[in-house]
């Protein structure tokens, strides 16, 4: 079951093409990866389907329509996606009230691995990890379908991804949100995807199962996107 | 091999009002002619305040404590002058952001040739024409057209190139490498990294990264909170971490990696 | 750190007790500033420790209703400048485009009047008193606090929060109001103090020609302009109230300054 259509969708600013003819789709339920490098159009996507950017050419056809509530996003800066004036109440309670619905918030916070004590906290007193978190928080509060995740753990610590990683998968699971992960990293949409497109220059160069396109790249940008993946030294 | 580096008991200290912040405490360092040592540690460990404290680059109110020795001088008692003649001529450091390394006004290979001008007094001609060599040493392309361009019109893994052209112009004894990869792409990584390679200058590299550090580095120390809590060959830190954080570090690694 | 800026306290010092005089001037001022009594054109003396004015009034009294004055038209004057600095220039910088265009071309063409003579040629169409004072001066200072605005505005609008806030469902109201406007009071807080340092020179200058706070009741500006025929006899008629002019605007500046340099290194993360 379809629940995203990405039909011919170009998107130029100005005389710069971004986006040029990208066509997939994403099914209910499923982990997709977006992966690509700086310019690859990636993030411009993922917002033309947030509907934060319209596009140029082309369109987003959403099986189930589209709404604020059901479509959200996590950011990929923590120090930046969050509003420094608002503490960590202020920053849960707003979707929940435009949307009009209750919840704990000490429960919700719990649910990112967060104690309820976080609630009067300010994002300058967190650290990336724990805003990271918040912005998850903010985004699974009004229950939504489906999550966009735009480059989420790029600027955490290594020991901090694995952990806000599991938490996406953990809490994927227990909603059944269909998820799609934007990402630059190659091993981090292996962890979390079970279909990936590979983007470079606005175009989808490859698209398919995870473990086929990681074993049997087809095309070159993809072989030499996995070449380049630093390894630890085996053992010896 | 003989020690060209060497820190005893390395600390920096900041002191605000009543409040002193430790950004490095008590490190021991040795670094050897010919080797690449690595500097592994996560974000505000200290390791980038470690770096610039062995160019003495560390602003009021931050003091620096303990012994640089390089050729057997601590480099902490020499007059400012001095260490001036050896900044960028005999150690130099290549930054993490190549966007504000350079100057966006200037030519890339007039940024390049001032370096030959202030240190070497070459004349004009001469400094162009190392700059144009050195660009062509780091692989960039067209390397005589491509010096009278600006920053702008270079990626970002260009750029960084040109960064590590301007710091190695020199042939530097001692090459710091701050996070040079962390703010490029993936396929630019591997560039960069081999062009640091090629280049066989003595090195230390510093990372977040264990495998970009593994695969550049003959030795690694483990840096935490402000002290050096491991130390060891890539394989050894990998595969048997004594410290508990190393092991959290490369298990992270291990969790997500292909 | 606002605490070892010298100047930044002197100034607070200063604004904290002509505040003072000005609220409680009924029960500080030991005369009432229109009493006319017997020893004219006195030096300071025990009984006036500013002298005595031309009518024999006492000077200290005038001073400190004077203040009263000075005070609640700049702050009045800078009320109404911010609000409709404000109003505007957050319209300009969120919405841009047309609107932009429009409002900031309005905006060009206000700030190109000489304003002194925009403000003297309505002073003398209208009677001139403290309440129109008021609010020529605030209708006529909004310009450079809209500009400021919107220039918090066109920046703050493309940060990531807003867009985070944009894609919970906010409502451009709620945007411009709880995400972008509590983020840009800094600099609209540091040139609030500047207006009403700006809002006093003026008001002083309008009264002193005529065209601002009518006499008997006090003004430092209309206080400068009686002492003008005294300036040799009595020098401490122009002195004094121009003392206390320099002395609120100056310390507007030292607060004003010292503001900007503690709110800025808030954002350095």
């Amino acid at each position: 079951m379809r629940l995203i259509d990405i039909n011919f969708v170009s998107k130029y600013f100005g005389s710069l093409r971004v986006l040029d003819d990208v066509s997939f789709h994403v099914d209910e339920g499923e982990s997709f990866g977006l992966v690509g490098e700086s310019g690859s159009g990636k993030t411009t996507l993922g917002r033309i389907i947030m509907k934060l950017i319209k596009p140029t050419e082309g369109e987003i056809i959403y099986s189930k329509g589209f709404s604020r509530k059901d479509f959200q996003i996590v950011f990929q800066n923590p120090y930046t996606s969050l509003n420094p004036r608002m503490n960590v109440r202020q920053i849960l309670e707003e979707p929940l009230s435009i949307h009009k619905m209750k919840k704990d918030i000490g429960k919700l916070l719990e649910s990112v691995e967060l104690e309820p004590s976080y609630a009067g906290k300010y994002p300058h007193e967190l650290s990336g990890g724990e805003r990271q978190r918040i912005g998850i928080a903010r985004a699974i509060s009004i229950e939504p379908k489906f999550l966009l995740l735009d480059e989420p753990v790029s600027s955490l610590d290594m020991s901090i991804q694995a952990d806000i990683l599991k938490l996406i998968k953990k809490i994927r699971a227990s909603m059944g949100l269909t998820v799609l992960l934007i990402a630059h990293d190659l091993s981090v949409i292996k962890y979390m995807c079970e279909r990936v497109a590979v983007m470079r220059g606005g175009r989808v160069v490859e698209i398919g199962k995870i473990d086929e396109v990681y074993k049997n790249p087809e095309n070159p940008y993809t072989k030499l996107l996995l070449e380049s993946i630093p390894r630890l030294p085996a053992i010896t | 091999m003989s020690k060209l580096l060497e820190l005893k008991k390395l600390s920096v200290h900041y002191q605000n009002n009543k409040d002193i912040v430790k950004a490095v405490t008590n490190v021991d360092m040795v670094i050897n002619e010919g080797e690449v040592v690595g500097l592994l540690g996560e974000s505000g460990c200290g390791k980038s305040t470690l770096a610039l404290s062995i160019l003495r680059l560390i602003d009021p109110p931050g003091k620096i404590y303990g012994e640089i020795l390089w050729g057997g001088n601590n480099l902490l008692n020499i007059p400012e002058q001095n260490m001036q003649r050896i900044r960028g001529a005999e150690i130099s450091m290549i930054f993490q952001d190549p966007f504000s390394t350079l100057n966006p006004v200037f030519k890339v290979g007039e940024q390049i040739a001032e370096v030959f001008r202030v240190h070497k007094g070459s004349s004009r001609r001469e400094a162009w024409k190392k700059a144009v060599e050195i660009m062509d040493k780091v692989h960039i392309k067209d390397p005589a057209d491509r010096a009278k361009d600006y920053p702008h019109q270079f990626s970002g893994g260009m750029k960084q190139r040109v960064a590590v052209a301007m710091s190695y112009s020199l042939s530097p004894r001692l090459l710091i490498a701050d996070e040079p990869t962390t703010a490029l792409d993936v396929t630019m990584q591997k560039a960069i990294l081999e062009v640091l390679k090629e280049l066989k200058t003595t090195m230390l590299f510093i990372s977040h990264n264990i495998a970009i550090i593994s695969s550049v580095c003959d030795r690694v120390y483990v840096m935490q909170a402000g002290r050096i809590i491991e130390e060891g060959t890539p394989a050894e830190i990998s595969n048997d971490p004594k410290n508990p954080y190393t092991a959290k570090l490369v298990n992270s690694y291990k969790e997500i990696s292909i | 750190m606002l605490r070892k800026n010298k100047l930044f306290i002197f100034g607070l010092i200063i604004l904290i007790s002509f505040s003072l005089l000005a609220v409680f001037a009924h029960m500080i001022a030991p005369y009432d500033p229109s009493e006319i009594m017997e020893n004219e054109i006195q030096g300071p003396s025990v009984s006036h420790w500013f002298g005595t004015d031309d009518l024999g009034r006492d000077i200290l009294s005038r001073i400190i209703y004077g203040g009263r004055v000075s005070l609640s038209v700049a702050v009045v004057a800078v009320a109404v400048a911010l609000t409709l600095g404000i109003l505007i220039g957050s319209i300009a910088g969120y919405f841009g485009g047309l609107f932009d265009e429009i409002i900031m071309r309005f905006t060009d063409i206000m700030l190109s009047f000489p304003t002194i003579f925009l403000i003297l040629a309505i002073q003398s169409v209208l009677s001139p008193n403290i309440y129109n004072v008021m609010i020529v001066i605030g209708a006529t200072s909004w310009m450079g606090i809209a500009r400021l605005v919107r220039g918090e505005f066109l920046s703050l609008k493309e940060r990531e929060f807003v867009e985070a806030a944009r894609a919970i469902g906010c409502s451009d109201l709620r945007i411009i109001f709880r995400h972008i406007l509590p983020n840009s009071w800094p600099p609209v807080i540091v040139a609030g103090t500047l207006g009403m340092a700006g809002a006093i020179l003026t008001e002083s200058a309008l009264s002193f020609l005529g065209l601002g706070v009518q006499p008997p009741m006090p003004s430092w500006g209309n206080m400068l302009m009686d002492s003008q025929a005294y300036l040799i006899d009595a020098p401490w008629m122009a002195v004094i109230p121009g003392l206390f002019i320099v002395l609120a605007v100056l310390s507007l500046y030292f607060v004003g300054e010292g503001l900007r340099q503690s709110l800025n290194p808030k954002e350095k993360q």
